[in-house]
């Protein structure tokens, strides 16, 4: 199952917020490799969102190799292994956090606990929707 | 009382389930839309929606009431009036229904229940992991059907030149056809053609998003136990269907032998059976899961991450009259209704008006093809 839930009225571009609640659904394991996303004109007709706000994520995680065209014209997520650039890309991002943790003045044992935290959680819901 | 038969009273009976039935749907929908209309969070406790509640269920309980007993009191040359009443029950309904409906809306559009936290719309799509189709429930129609045409193969040869098509009130038979593969077979191919149909909306039904009113993990489980049960039901369907036909066919081929009066009983009481597992599935589970007691209800239904708690985005200007939805810019053909469990037509997809006029067309051709035979 793929819900996708959209807030008209947030400050985060509606194109990000499909995006990120994509790639959250490949993370904890709902949509594995293999698994077809919906049509952007089906997903953009019940959001009530025009469909090139749609194709805008869409083609966001396209360009970073997260989902991919396949041959009938559908988005299929892909098998992604990291390349040089995306690996630059998340470090870069992960980077921005650690530095903002340490500005804020949490310690180094701190982020590591909180980080810890936030992957066991997606571990458990990853097993948990496999063996289902 | 004169001229009831136990066939009238299966009618009468069927007047007062449908009644009873109907006059619970308030209770049946989306607990966020209440006669046809999006009710914020904040006010689903209003008067209004609580006093429209009461005065539709006590009205259709009394409409009900004055059709069973118009029905119990009918005069013996009206009695063919019997059938035409839960149709007459369903229209008065509808016409209890429509004044509430615009009372509740007028409120909510003086009292501006729409507010800025009104913004979310969370569509709950068949991608990525999930249970296979299941085929399982469409083996016991699909077997009927093959048993159905597999005896007329077989019979064909007995079957007379002349056999009788048609029974009369009194049980004698009053019309006969001449024997030819469409007249053995009619109910043969209709049943074939009403079972692959059916199969084909649960397939439908099966691969359809549906907009839920939050993403929070209990609202994603009732969406998801509705679509699988409302998939189960439609493929189930056919069982209570095809065993009217076999019934049919089997005694006008002189395989069953049953005086016609017995023979209409028989016939109804797949149907009655069939009535009262739509409705029992339906009153469990109610619109999108509204009325399904989940286990963890409260502990531990989180909302995902990036998504938003907002109340739902109203989209009232999608029904007509909160029953007739058009959306042009809705891919999906079919779409969970407002007013009652299950799922009516996107009226503004060129595929719904393909299917009304396909429904529209099988049964002048049948009946064309009936009359050509004669």
């Amino acid at each position: 199952m793929l819900t996708i839930s959209v807030d008209h009225n947030a400050k985060t571009p509606i194109y990000k917020q499909i995006f990120d609640q994509i790639v959250h659904h490949i993370s904890i394991g709902e949509l594995q490799p293999g698994n077809y996303l919906p049509a952007s004109r089906t997903m953009a007709g019940i959001l009530d969102v025009n469909f090139h706000t749609v194709n805008k994520a869409y083609d966001i995680l396209r360009d970073q190799g997260i989902i991919a065209l396949s041959r009938n014209k559908k988005y299929v997520v892909k098998n992604s292994p990291m390349d040089d650039l995306s690996l630059h890309r998340l470090e870069e991002r992960e980077s921005e956090i650690i530095d903002e943790a340490f500005a804020r003045g949490f310690n180094e044992k701190e982020i590591h606990d909180f980080i810890t935290g936030i992957i066991k959680s997606r571990n458990r819901k990853n097993k948990g929707a496999l063996k289902k | 009382m004169t001229g009831i038969n136990e066939f009238n009273m299966i009618e009468i009976a069927l007047t007062a389930i449908v009644g009873l039935i109907i006059s619970l749907v308030p209770y049946m929908t989306e607990k966020t839309v209440n006669f046809g209309v999006r009710i914020p969070e904040s006010h689903l406790d209003s008067k209004v929606i609580k006093s429209a509640k009461e005065t539709y269920t006590a009205f259709v309980l009394v409409f009900t009431a004055i059709l069973v007993a118009a029905g119990l009191f009918i005069p013996t040359n009206y009695i063919f009036l019997l059938a035409l009443l839960p149709l007459l029950l369903v229209a008065l309904s509808f016409f209890t229904y429509l004044p509430e409906h615009y009372r509740i809306e007028k409120v909510k559009k003086a009292e501006n229940w729409i507010g800025e936290s009104s913004s979310t719309i969370t569509a709950n799509f068949v991608s990525g992991r999930s249970d296979p189709f299941p085929w399982f429930f469409a083996i016991p129609g699909i077997i009927e059907v093959v048993l159905l045409i597999v005896t007329g193969l077989a019979y064909y040869p007995s079957i007379p030149a002349v056999f009788p098509t048609h029974y009369g009130i009194n049980g004698l038979p009053n019309e006969y056809s001449a024997k030819s593969i469409i007249s053995v077979f009619l109910l043969g191919f209709i049943s074939t053609a009403v079972t692959s149909l059916l199969i084909l909306i649960a397939y439908a039904i099966e691969k359809t998003p549906l907009r839920i009113s939050s993403p929070s993990l209990a609202d994603q489980e009732r969406a998801t136990i509705f679509r699988k049960r409302m998939t189960e039901v439609i493929l189930i369907i056919p069982v209570f269907i095809n065993l009217i036909f076999i019934l049919g066919s089997y005694s006008e081929w002189g395989i069953l032998s049953v005086n016609s009066n017995s023979l209409t009983i028989f016939l109804l009481l797949p149907v009655f059976v069939m009535l009262v597992v739509i409705i029992f599935v339906s009153l469990k589970t109610g619109q999108l899961g509204s009325n399904l007691k989940l286990k963890n209800e409260n502990n531990d239904r989180p909302y995902p991450i990036g998504s938003s708690s907002a109340g739902v985005k109203d989209d009232d200007l999608y029904w007509r009259g909160g029953v007739i939805y058009v959306n042009k810019n809705d891919k999906r053909i079919l779409v969970p209704k407002r007013f009652g469990v299950g799922y009516t037509f996107n009226m503004g997809h060129w595929g719904s008006w393909a299917i009304f006029s396909l429904i529209i067309c099988i049964p002048i051709a049948v009946v064309i093809v009936t009359l050509l035979l004669h």
